[in-house]
């Protein structure tokens, strides 16, 4: 059990970064196809240096017992690709998340008054050209 | 190869993917600023976080190829990453966001 604790502690925040990605559009609810292209080549690229920091020495596993001991090959874990998948889906909604904290009213910020409630009472109906805007 | 050399070596991507997006999308300030904020958050996650994995022993370095400078027990050369992350990440997703969308 406890050598998944690593693996369990990725992909607990990385559920709720989806569901703040979810809630509030930031990347793979704002443009799928582009998330997935932008967290391949960032992915692809991460593995590319681990493989070479591995192949010149600079570092190896742990002895650590939190880890679940699948390899995806010599000196990288499972658990590394899902840290890279990690780091990469953090920046994006990270970025977003800023994005929105400094947008002003075009975020949803919570409630701030009567037209603000207003706003939010409809957010399953965009208007057209919040879609033309965010497709 | 020291960390360092192959650190600066994989930085190279991410800036001249900036680089690229800087010279075709002429982003704003706010990008800039945005950017810049990201890079903070990650860098700071960086040194918290990677000093508990190594407490944990997640993973091992060689000493000898290090610079020996540590932020908490996160080695410098490791802010490399989320340099690296907040460079390439956003300057992507700008280059391949559609002119009309901007």
């Amino acid at each position: 059990m406890t050598s998944s604790v690593y693996l369990i502690g990725l992909l607990i925040p990385a559920v709720c970064m989806g569901l703040l990605d979810r809630r509030f559009g930031l990347a793979l609810w704002r443009a799928p196809r582009r998330t997935l292209l932008v967290l391949a080549l960032g992915i692809g690229y991460f593995l590319l240096w681990d493989l070479a920091a591995i192949a010149a020495g600079h570092y190896g596993m742990g002895q650590s017992t939190l880890m679940t001991g699948i390899m995806l090959a010599p000196e990288l874990p499972l658990e590394e690709l899902v840290f890279v998948t990690f780091l990469c889906y953090f920046t994006l909604v990270m970025w977003g998340l800023l994005a929105r904290l400094g947008s002003g009213p075009r975020g949803p910020r919570g409630p701030r008054g009567p037209r603000d409630s207003a706003r939010r009472s409809a957010p399953s109906a965009p208007s057209a050209t919040t879609l033309e805007e965010e497709r | 190869m020291s960390y360092a050399a192959l650190a600066g070596l994989f930085l190279i991507g991410p800036v001249l993917t900036t680089a690229l997006a800087l010279m075709l999308r002429r982003p704003s300030r706010r990008w800039w600023l945005l950017t810049g904020g990201t890079i903070a958050v990650l860098l700071v996650m960086t040194v918290l976080f990677d000093s508990l994995m190594i407490a944990v022993d997640l993973f091992r370095f060689e000493e000898s190829l290090l610079l020996g400078w540590r932020i908490g027990l996160a080695p410098v050369e490791d802010l490399a990453w989320p340099l690296a992350a907040g460079l390439l990440l956003p300057s992507l997703w700008l280059l391949l966001t559609p002119e009309r969308e901007r």
